[in-house]
């Protein structure tokens, strides 16, 4: 282990956050079992109250949880300069078995933690409660997300080596490597770039098109959303690594997702990871609330709440879309070549 | 027929739950309030009216039972939604009329109107038709603490009126006044029932209990509801 700010910050971090969600997994499964919204006891009182408590407090520990993911990438960088052989975050995530694991997993629980905020907020603005019973049911249900990411934080830290030489950038996102970074830098253009778009076409009709067309129902709309966002982040990643890095670093053999959000190349990362996710984010949550029904007023604010995820997962997608391939863009206008 | 306007339905508050200095302020309290009409509360101290009274006017909530208001369960209501609907619905005139000393009478009546977001214009006029209709004009920019007696007093129910409340809540309006003044002030209550407003007053006042314009007498000893 390296006795690094960085790490100790981010283990110490980790800890109370766990330390918290615990308690909250404790007083969500108290709530889950006791809630009776009818009922005029002591008892639901008091889990009225608890109820409000919770739902701030794990407000505020999600959010501190998705900044993590941010923090980490940044900590992973900076352990950059003191493991021989790392140039940037990829060197010190591959410098032992956890750091990618951790990273991808991260990544997912982002989007499962920023949904959560999202019906959370929504339940909050409804006096009679109408989600706290499936609001905790999946909180408990995040809470081996927020386990797993301790566990392997702990994992990683304890298994960073100064003394072993871990692989740079180049040589895990490098077309011949094998691996996942391998595959993804070594994706082809004619198949990837076509793939991409078409998601970005499919997710723009389901918005625009679908719902004009009596014979592609609501419901099915709906199922189409989420998954389609999903299929829009994997796709984006792998347009990233795959097309957009060439352009950004115009070398054919640097094909790394992480150089570029350093200063080196004027953070060209933060605004396209940022609107990719954004878009994601906000594009999962609004085809899930595209299925809440009833009761009225709850259906009334999702569909609000439903409106404001649309405009941004579209502002998001069509910003990363101009952001990732504006390198490109300038460099046909600079050479008159594609490559 | 009447309309019931103000509900409670077997209502206890305890405090101190589960240590030594438990407390049951009120005990399986049921009473219901009919649109417009005066009601008074009366026992003698410590009997539980105020804490009643409290838990009507929004500011806590009971142990167990129900408290509904204009229909509305509030005593279920998440505590933003309660201090919603007692911004809108509930005015309160407090027993030492809690209003802020070094703020002028304008400042202190056009209070409750700043969370509502309301316009400093809206709000200027809203308080000069109160001002005017409590022979307050002269006194607007006033401190408070230079007032006297009954004009604080006039300041605290101008104030519980600002927000167009139908529901009038006193805590012992009386309790530190002279004779005079105590007849001054049942008589802008008689007004403000005339003029549609539902009140209720805790008071173990003779005078307050006695008046012609109560239309009931709720009576409470240690912490039950006993007529």
């Amino acid at each position: 282990m390296i006795l690094h700010p960085w790490i100790l910050g981010l283990v110490i971090g980790h800890s109370a956050l766990l330390l918290v969600f615990s308690l909250g997994f404790i007083n969500a499964w108290q709530i889950f079992r006791g809630w009776d919204y009818n009922s005029t006891e002591e008892k639901q009182f008091l889990l009225e109250k608890k109820t409000y408590l919770v739902s701030t407090v794990m407000n505020f520990a999600l959010f501190m949880q998705i900044l993590m993911l941010f923090l980490f990438e940044m900590a992973a960088d900076e352990l950059a300069d003191v493991l021989p052989g790392a140039m940037c975050a990829v060197g010190t995530l591959s410098s032992n078995r956890y750091g990618f694991p951790l990273l991808d997993l991260k990544i997912a629980s982002f989007f499962v933690y920023f949904i959560w905020l999202m019906f959370n907020h929504l339940d909050n603005q409804i006096e009679t409660y109408p989600l706290v019973r499936r609001k905790y049911l999946a909180l408990m249900l995040m809470y081996p997300l927020v386990l797993g990411e301790t566990i392997l934080l702990f994992m990683f830290a304890l298994n960073l080596d100064p003394s072993v030489i871990t692989s740079c950038c180049g040589s895990v996102y490098n077309e011949g490597a094998e691996g996942v970074g391998g595959s993804l830098a070594g994706a082809s253009a004619t198949f990837i770039l076509p793939l991409f778009f078409s998601i970005v076409i499919l997710l723009l009709l389901n918005r625009f098109v679908f719902k004009h067309w009596s014979v592609v129902k609501e419901w099915f709309r709906n199922l189409l959303e989420f998954p389609l966002w999903i299929a829009f982040f994997i796709s984006a990643i792998v347009v990233t690594i795959s097309f957009i890095s060439t352009y950004v670093y115009e070398m054919l053999s640097h094909k790394c997702p992480f150089c570029f959000v350093g200063a080196e190349y004027n953070y060209y990362g933060v605004p396209l990871y940022c609107c990719l996710f954004v878009a994601t984010a906000t594009g999962m949550t609004a085809g899930l609330l595209g299925y809440i029904r009833q009761p009225a007023l709850l259906k009334e604010k999702a569909g609000l709440l439903k409106k404001k995820m649309d405009v941004l997962s579209l502002w998001g997608m069509l910003a990363f879309v101009l952001t990732g391939f504006l390198p490109f863009v300038i460099y046909y206008l600079r050479t008159g070549r594609l490559i | 027929m009447s309309n019931v306007i103000v509900e409670t339905i077997d209502v206890t508050k305890i405090y101190n739950r589960g240590k030594p200095n438990e407390v049951t302020a009120v005990k399986d309290a049921s009473l219901q309030i009919d649109e417009g009409s005066l009601v008074v509360l009366k026992g003698p101290s410590g009997s539980g009216k105020t804490t009643l009274l409290s838990m009507i006017g929004c500011q806590t909530k009971p142990t167990r039972g129900e408290v509904i208001i204009l229909g509305r369960r509030i005593s279920k209501l998440p505590e933003r939604f309660m201090n919603l609907h007692k911004r809108n619905h509930i005015g309160f005139i407090f027993q030492h009329f809690q209003l802020i000393a070094g703020m002028s009478v304008l400042d202190n009546i056009v209070l409750p109107l700043i969370p509502e977001g309301i316009s400093p214009k809206e709000r200027s006029n809203r308080a000069d038709q109160l001002l005017k209709q409590f022979n307050l004009g002269h006194r607007r920019r006033f401190k408070v603490s230079s007032l006297s007696g009954g004009e604080q007093q006039r300041v605290a129910i101008a104030r519980a009126l600002i927000n167009n409340a139908g529901i009038l809540l006193a805590d012992e309006p009386t309790a530190h006044l002279d004779s005079a003044l105590t007849s001054d002030l049942l008589n802008y209550i008689k007004n403000l029932k005339l003029a549609g407003h539902t009140i209720l007053i805790t008071s173990h006042d003779p005078i307050i209990c006695q008046h012609p314009a109560v239309d009931r007498v709720f009576e409470m000893k240690d912490g039950r509801m006993i007529s």
